[in-house]
C-alpha cells in the first residue's frame, strides 16, 4: 500500500543476480539464484528497459509507459511492480518526499 | 587410421577379443561389442570412423553384454553398462545396437557440460549453419536426413553440442534415427541413403539407422556457427510455411528443448541467448520434403 | 588391475600434485573413478587449490571442466534453497541450522566444494517439529510419503520427519531433531549439538562447532548403511580434519567431544581411514582405539570398512565388496534399532521391494 502513496525508486537488484538480453519484442531475463527464466513482454518489458539502463523513479516510469500508450493508469504500475519485486528481478526502495 | 580399414572377419574378430575405440565427435568412446548385432552396426555406420589408439585418453567406457541370468536365454536381453554401471532397465536383445545409441546420447547428454546440448539436429550449407529443434515426432530427424541426402553436412541428428567457449556448434555426427513412417519416407527420397538393420517393436515404435556421410564424419573437427533456428512441425497435407519467431521464444524454446539448459545456469543462459543473437528462429510446417529442402537451400544460399 | 589397497582416486586425493605424473589412460581411470565416487567436481577443485589445474591435459579437463559448471550452478541452487528456508523459520524465531552437505556449503568449508548432494538436511529442537512442519507445509513443502507404516517408521524411531519436497521447486529437505535415530543406543543428546552451534559470519545461517561437524560426518558414515558414496563421505572427513586442524586445541576437543556425545567409535574409524587411505594428517595421540573396544573387532571391521569405502568403480571394486556393503547395512540398521523391531522392519522393507518388482 505504501507504494501508492510515496513515490518510489525502482532499481535492479545490485547483487548482480541478473542476465538479461533486451531485444525488439522483449526482455529475457534469467535469475542467478533461482535459475528461472522470464520473457517480458509489453510493458514489463519497457519498465525492465527503462530500470535496466539507470534507477528510475516510480512516477518517471509511470510517465514513460503514458508516453509509449502503455498501462494508464497508476494501480497497474504498482501491480506489476510488485510482482517484478516478488520475483526478484527489481529492487524497490522508499524515497524521501521530494 | 579409421574402423572400415580392416576387413569384415578381421573386423569382428578383433571385436571378440577387444574393445572398438573410436573418435565420435569430439568424445573418445570405448565400446566392448561382442554381440553381433552391435558389430555389425558398427560395420555399416562408423566404418568412416577415426580410431583412438591405446595410449589416449577415454571418454565413455561402453559395454552392450548378455545378462548373467536365466535372460541370457530366455526372451533373452541386453545391458548397457557405462564404466560397470547399468543406468538403464534391460532391453530385447534384438534392440542391442540401438541401445548403444540410446546410451550414448545418454553418456553424452549427462556429462559434457561444456557444450550447451540441446535436443536438435545440425546441418550445414556452405558454411551456414541450420539447427532444427524440437520434441520428438516433429519430424526434425526426417528433415535431418533429407537435406543430409541432398548434399548438407551432417553435425548431429539428436544432440546439437554449443560450445560455452564460443558459441559455434561442435560435430558429433552419428547414424540419424528414423522412426516408424520415416524409413520409407526417406528410401524414396534419397535412394542411395544406406539404412542399417531394422528394429521392431522398440519403445519409440521401428527404428532404424542412416548411415553418415563419410565427408560429414571426416569434416567432424569443422565447427559451424548457427544461422537459423527451426522449429519444425511435420503435419500430413500441410502447406509449407516458414513464419518468423521471436528471438525470446526462440530462446524459451531452445531451453525447453534442452537437456542442460537448467543445470549450466546463466552459462546456459548467456549461450541460448548468443545463439538467438546470432541466427533467425522460424517455426516451420511442412508436409513435402522436396519443398522442405528447397526452401532452406534458398534460405542459405 | 590391483582391486584393493588404494585406489588411483585416493592416491590423488591424498597429494593432488600426483596427478600430473600420470598419462593419459590413467587420467582416463581417474576421471571414470572420480565419477563413480560422486567427487568429480571435487577432484577439480582439489586440482585448483594445489596450483595443478592448468597441467591437466585438455581432454580429462574437459571432464573437470564440466563437473565445476554444474557445481557453481549447484551451489547458487542450495543458497537459494537456504534462503527459502530460513524465510520461513525466521518467521518462528528459529535459526536455520544446516548439517552435512547443506552446513559444509554455508559454512564455506572445503568439504562444500563439489559437494552434490540431493536433500538439504537441518536441525530443530524435537520440541518445534509440529511448528516447522506445518509453517513449512503452508510454504509449499509437501511430504513425501502419505503411508501410514513410512510415517510411523520415521515419527516414532527416526531422528527425521519423512522427507519434505517443495512442490514447485522440486527440492527435498529433511528436517531432523537428531543426528542419529532415537532407536540407537548411543543417541547423542541433541541439546548438546545446537547449544554448540555456531552462526557463520555474515549470514542468517548456523552450523554444528568444528567438532560438531565431524562427528555427525563419522557417525553417518561408520554408523549408516549407504555405501555408494562411502569414498565420497571419507573424503569429506579429510577436507574437514584437514581445515579444522589447524584450529588452537581442535584435536583435544574433538576427543572430548566424542566422549560428550557418546561418537568414539565411529570418531576412532573416521580418524583411522582417513589417516589411512587420504592420508589425513592425524596426530598419533589421537588415534587411539577406545578403551575396552576388541582389536579382534577392528580386524574384522577393517575387512568390511577397506571394500566399502573403494570409489564403486570396477577397477576397485573387489569382488567381496557387495557382501561387505550388505554386512555393513545390517551392521547399521542393528546399532540404529533394537532386535525386535529391526527384524519386522527389514521384513516389511524386501516384501515392498520383491512386490514393486513383481509389478516392474
Amino acid at each position: 500500500m505504501a507504494l501508492t502513496f510515496t513515490n518510489v525508486l525502482v532499481n535492479l537488484p545490485k547483487d548482480g543476480s541478473l542476465a538479461f538480453r533486451i531485444w525488439q519484442d522483449g526482455c529475457a531475463v534469467y535469475h542467478v539464484y533461482s535459475g528461472e527464466t522470464h520473457w517480458l513482454q509489453g510493458a514489463g518489458a519497457i519498465v525492465f528497459e527503462r530500470v535496466s539502463q539507470h534507477a528510475v523513479t516510480k512516477q518517471a516510469l509511470h510517465q514513460h509507459l503514458l508516453a509509449g500508450g502503455m498501462l494508464t493508469e497508476l494501480r497497474e504500475l504498482d501491480t506489476l511492480l510488485a510482482e517484478y519485486q516478488a520475483l526478484s528481478l527489481i529492487e524497490i526502495s522508499p524515497m524521501k518526499n521530494t | 587410421m579409421t574402423l572400415s580399414s580392416l576387413s569384415p572377419n578381421a573386423f569382428s574378430r578383433a571385436l571378440r577379443q577387444q574393445p572398438a575405440q573410436l573418435a565420435v565427435g569430439p568424445f573418445h568412446v570405448r565400446l566392448y561389442a561382442t554381440i553381433a548385432s552391435v558389430q555389425q552396426h558398427l560395420a555399416v555406420h562408423y566404418g568412416a570412423f577415426p580410431v583412438v589408439g591405446d595410449d589416449d585418453f577415454i571418454d565413455f567406457d561402453i559395454a552392450l553384454v548378455r545378462p548373467l541370468s536365466l535372460r541370457r536365454y530366455y526372451r533373452a536381453q541386453v545391458l548397457f553398462l557405462f564404466e560397470g554401471h547399468t543406468p538403464f532397465k534391460p532391453l530385447p536383445f534384438a534392440q542391442a545396437a540401438a541401445f548403444f545409441e540410446w546410451g550414448l546420447n545418454w553418456c553424452i547428454a549427462s556429462h559434457a557440460h561444456r557444450y550447451l546440448m540441446v535436443h536438435a539436429a545440425v546441418v550445414e550449407w556452405q558454411g551456414c549453419g541450420l539447427l532444427l529443434a524440437g520434441a520428438p515426432g516433429s519430424g526434425k530427424s526426417t528433415l535431418c536426413a533429407a537435406l543430409v541426402g541432398r548434399g548438407w553436412r551432417l553435425l548431429s541428428d539428436e544432440l546439437a553440442l554449443v560450445s560455452l567457449d564460443d558459441g559455434l556448434v561442435t560435430p558429433v555426427p552419428r547414424p540419424i534415427s528414423l522412426k516408424n513412417q520415416s524409413l520409407a519416407v526417406i528410401r524414396a527420397f534419397c535412394p542411395d541413403a544406406v539404412i542399417g538393420p531394422v528394429v521392431y517393436d522398440t519403445s519409440k515404435g521401428t527404428v532404424g539407422h542412416v548411415r553418415p556421410p563419410d565427408a560429414s564424419v571426416i569434416q567432424a573437427q569443422v565447427p559451424v556457427k548457427i544461422r537459423h533456428i527451426v522449429f519444425p512441425k511435420y503435419q500430413a497435407g500441410a502447406v509449407t510455411k516458414l513464419s518468423t519467431l521471436s528471438k525470446g521464444y526462440g530462446l524459451l524454446k531452445l531451453a525447453d528443448n534442452s537437456f542442460n539448459y537448467s543445470i549450466l545456469g546463466v552459462h546456459g543462459f548467456n549461450a541460448a541467448g548468443d545463439l538467438c543473437d546470432g541466427a533467425d528462429c522460424h517455426a516451420f510446417r511442412y508436409s513435402q520434403l522436396e519443398e522442405a529442402v528447397a526452401l532452406f537451400a534458398g534460405l542459405c544460399s | 588391475m590391483k582391486k584393493t589397497g588404494r585406489s588411483l582416486l585416493a592416491a590423488v586425493f591424498a597429494d593432488p600434485n600426483t596427478a600430473l605424473a600420470l598419462d593419459l589412460p590413467q587420467w582416463s581411470l581417474l576421471i571414470a573413478q572420480a565419477r563413480r565416487a560422486n567427487t568429480l567436481a571435487r577432484l577439480g577443485f582439489l586440482l585448483k587449490a594445489a596450483g595443478s589445474y592448468d597441467n591437466v591435459p585438455t581432454k580429462p579437463k574437459q571432464h573437470l571442466d564440466s563437473a565445476l559448471v554444474c557445481a557453481d550452478r549447484f551451489d547458487l541452487a542450495v543458497h537459494h534453497e537456504l534462503r527459502c528456508i530460513h524465510a520461513v523459520l525466521s518467521a518462528l524465531a528459529l535459526p536455520l541450522v544446516c548439517l552435512k552437505g547443506a552446513a559444509y556449503v554455508a559454512a564455506g568449508n572445503r568439504a562444500g566444494l563439489g559437494r552434490l548432494f540431493s536433500d538439504i538436511d537441518i536441525l530443530v529442537p524435537e520440541a518445534c517439529l509440529a511448528a516447522v512442519e506445518a509453517a513449512l507445509t503452508k510454504a509449499g513443502w509437501m511430504t513425501t510419503t502419505l503411508d501410514p507404516y513410512d510415517q510411523k517408521y520415521y515419527r516414532q524411531w527416526m531422528h527425521e520427519i519423512p522427507p519434505m519436497r517443495h512442490l514447485r521447486r522440486q527440492t527435498t529437505l529433511d528436517v531432523h531433531h537428531n543426528i542419529l535415530p532415537k532407536t540407537t543406543t548411543s543417541c547423542p543428546d541433541a541439546s548438546l549439538l545446537l547449544a554448540n552451534s555456531q552462526q557463520v559470519p555474515g549470514t542468517d545461517y548456523w552450523v554444528l562447532a568444528p567438532e560438531d561437524r565431524v562427528l555427525h560426518s563419522a557417525a553417518h558414515l561408520f554408523y549408516g548403511g549407504e555405501w555408494d558414496n562411502g569414498f565420497r563421505d571419507l573424503s569429506d572427513l579429510d577436507l574437514l580434519l584437514r581445515e579444522f586442524s589447524g584450529q588452537p586445541e581442535f584435536w583435544c576437543r574433538l576427543a572430548q567431544r566424542a566422549v560428550e556425545l557418546n561418537l568414539q567409535i565411529p570418531l576412532y574409524y573416521a580418524l583411522r581411514y582417513t589417516a589411512h587411505l587420504l592420508k589425513t594428517p592425524v596426530p598419533t595421540a589421537a588415534r587411539h582405539r577406545p578403551a575396552g573396544y576388541p582389536p579382534l573387532q577392528v580386524r574384522w571391521m577393517d575387512g568390511l570398512f577397506e571394500r566399502a569405502l573403494q570409489p564403486n568403480h570396477p577397477s576397485c571394486r573387489s569382488r567381496t565388496r557387495e557382501l561387505a556393503c550388505w554386512v555393513l547395512y545390517l551392521r547399521s540398521h542393528g546399532l540404529r534399532m533394537p532386535l525386535h523391531l529391526l527384524v519386522p522392519h527389514l521384513w516389511r522393507k524386501e516384501w515392498r521391494k520383491l512386490r514393486t518388482r513383481r509389478q516392474a
